[in-house]
């Protein structure tokens, strides 16, 4: 071994990582030379001193507390260029600020940045808030999606709005909502239920809400406030830009922004299970700001004639609770109905029945004479609901228009709180089999 | 994720305090949290300083995690010798840090990012050590203190000796010695031949010994100048 192959191995040789055989020839080699010998006796003392630094320092930890404090900076100092700040620096960022006066500047930027083939008063508008909007929603693996149509006002507030649910519990049904009325058309059970509720904008609202960019990232930024999410930006299919959004508890979401008109495009919530992401809820933003006839907001023309109405708009419908307790209430309401029907009063009875209309109750039931109440009750609770309600078992003689005389069993389901303006009143939600064989 | 097969994905097994950070750059992302245990860093590709100091400063602040993941050894073993007190020390080099964060945006050479650090840690240490004159009202003790703590640790210069290595040199210093690990190990983590590792450690040692002896001269005719 010559003094140049000896000197490349010394590093080795102080690692210990030479074989038997090379260890053994580098030595004979340091005992002969020197040079070498003086050169390993550096390289070990460098070697032991390097050690001990590295032992000074084992115990040393300081990532936690100094990425904690570089936070706590930069919380304070929001002006910080962030993945969120850089995002509140793209043009959709500005609406933030949110004041009036920012509205000038943002016209201006427009003008400036955006000279977009979608109509810069179109983008204006759109960007300072949605007027109308067309919504898809694919929950899981749904094929025919939910859609929903919404009309704003100028404050940004939901006026009008339309949806269609191809599958619910109830079967299909088809829906629009004014704070003055809403329209229920239960097309898989062809009825048909007009009524106040507040309980429908809310919900519109939050739609509406997630297709403007500047609210959505706002919520973002609150998201990254509390140190929940991490954020990455990307670029997309076409000309899109990307935003992916993770929390801890294996939730990600991922919205697609168009370039061209700053507007959100569509909205994806994945839950990461292993190595596989499983699309939860997919939304689709379109048609923005692009009017929608008035006339898609009113079911009434699109009604077939046959279809059963009930009215609890104008009438007050069900039974009274007083000083009845839940089960008596139940129990009371299911007698008053067919009391009412045993004396032909099919007024009342649609009333109680959900508020259908005379006629509605009069077709369905007319050709059953309830003879005889020969018991009612009691109400059981019915625990798998999602709201309080029971079944009422009752029995019945019915006599039929060509004699025919026997004892029905039917089991009405009873409930409180559909009629938002009277949540007191009790009412009968179906459940009515009058047929020789009902409950059998 | 995304269908992008050339993205690395890696979660920590706690989910307790889970902060999760991207480390955005073409082709490459990763998770990272606090609690990772090292096999699941190894997935993590390594940066270099450069790339981590613009990645910090262009809307990714938490990859100076990876940065102080870097270098916190070598910073608290400076500081540790030259104020001679391992507490001080470290809530110098927290300090440090810190400060280097808040003025990533003056570096310019971001591939120097370590020798910069190395200066903001020596102006740090200084600073601890006028305060705590003081508040003794007395700088001729802290100035004896301070002598006296530089005289018994006179290891120090070997971390600034590692500022002038190229970056891959230091790197393979700061893991074989500052990180613990082997020459194996240090190879799996750069996924690189053993061969490599103990090449660029002989080059390494060469360099720092030449550096220090540079030092050391520069030191002794200092003294012997102001001794005449």
């Amino acid at each position: 071994m010559n003094c140049a192959e000896c000197r490349d191995q010394l590093v080795a040789l102080s690692e210990e990582l030479l074989n038997a055989g090379e260890q053994q020839q580098c030595l004979a080699h340091l005992e002969a030379c020197a040079g070498c010998r003086a050169e390993y006796k550096a390289i070990t003392s460098l070697h032991q001193r390097l050690v001990a630094r590295g032992q000074t320092a084992a115990e040393a930890g300081l990532v936690a507390a100094v990425m904690r404090r570089v936070r706590q900076q930069q919380n304070q100092q929001p002006e910080r260029e962030t993945i969120m700040s850089k995002l509140m620096k793209h043009r959709w960022g500005f609406g933030l600020s949110a004041a009036a006066g920012a509205t000038a500047i943002a016209v201006i930027a427009f003008v400036t940045l955006s000279p977009k083939a979608f109509g810069i008063d179109q983008v204006i508008a759109a960007y300072n808030q949605v007027r109308f909007l067309h919504v898809k929603t694919f929950a899981g693996d749904q094929e025919t999606p939910n859609e929903f149509w919404i009309k704003a006002d100028q404050q940004g507030h939901v006026e009008k709005a339309r949806y269609h649910l191809p599958q619910t519990e109830d079967g299909e049904k088809l829906i629009t909502w004014t704070p003055e009325k809403a329209e229920i058309w239960f097309k898989g059970k062809h009825g048909f239920v007009t009524l106040q509720t507040e309980r429908i904008a809310p919900m519109m609202q939050s739609l509406l809400e997630q297709s403007q960019p500047q609210l959505f990232l706002k919520g973002l930024l609150e998201g990254q406030k509390s140190g929940k999410v991490g954020l990455r930006m990307q670029e997309g299919p076409g000309d899109t830009q990307v935003i992916v959004v993770t929390n801890g508890d294996g939730q990600k979401q991922v919205i697609s922004i168009d370039n061209k008109t700053d507007l959100i495009t569509s909205l994806a919530f994945y839950h990461v299970e292993g190595t596989n992401e499983v699309l939860r809820m997919r939304t689709e933003f379109s048609d923005y700001n692009v009017q929608i006839d008035d006339k898609m907001f009113e079911l009434q023309d699109e009604l077939p004639p046959d279809v059963r109405v009930a009215d609890r708009l104008h009438e007050v419908i069900g039974v009274a609770q007083g000083t009845l307790t839940d089960q008596e209430a139940a129990t009371e309401t299911v007698r008053q109905f067919f009391q009412a029907l045993k004396d032909k009063d099919y007024k009342k009875a649609g009333l109680i029945c959900g508020g259908e209309t005379e006629a509605s109750a009069r077709e369905e039931l007319g050709s059953f004479n309830v003879a005889k109440i020969i018991s009612v009750g009691p109400a059981e609770l019915q625990t798998n609901w999602v709201d309080h309600g029971f079944r009422v078992p009752c029995k019945l003689e019915i006599v039929l228009a060509n004699g025919h005389t026997y004892v029905a069993q039917p089991g009405p389901y009873v409930r409180s709180g559909d009629d938002e303006a009277h949540p007191d009143r009790w009412n009968i939600t179906g459940g009515i089999n009058l047929a020789e064989n009902s409950g059998e | 994720l995304l269908g992008d097969d050339r993205d690395k994905f890696a979660i920590g097994r706690e989910t307790l305090n889970f902060y999760i950070l991207f480390v955005a750059k073409p082709g490459r992302m990763a998770l990272y949290t606090d609690d990772m245990n090292p096999s699941e860093r190894e997935m993590i590709p390594d940066w270099t300083d450069q790339e981590y100091v613009e990645s910090s400063r262009n809307g990714c602040p938490e990859d100076f995690r990876l940065l102080v993941q870097r270098y916190q050894k070598p910073v608290f073993a400076y500081l540790a010798a030259r104020m001679g007190d391992p507490l001080a020390a470290e809530e110098a080099a927290q300090e440090s840090f810190v400060r280097a964060f808040l003025s990533l945006k003056t570096l310019r050479k971001p591939e120097a990012f370590y020798a910069w650090l190395l200066g903001i840690a020596g102006r740090v240490a200084k600073e601890q050590f006028r305060s705590a004159a003081r508040r003794e009202r007395d700088r001729e003790a802290a100035e004896v203190m301070r002598t006296e703590a530089e005289s018994d640790a006179k290891e120090y210069p070997l971390e600034e000796a590692m500022a002038a290595l190229p970056e891959t040199y230091r790197q393979v210093i700061v893991l074989r010695y500052y990180e613990g690990l082997s020459c194996q190990d240090a190879a799996v983590r750069l996924g690189a031949p053993l061969g490599t590792v103990t090449k660029t450690l002989s080059r390494a040692y060469a360099m720092l010994r030449q550096e220090l002896a540079a030092r050391e001269h520069t030191e002794s005719t200092t003294i012997q100048s102001n001794q005449s």
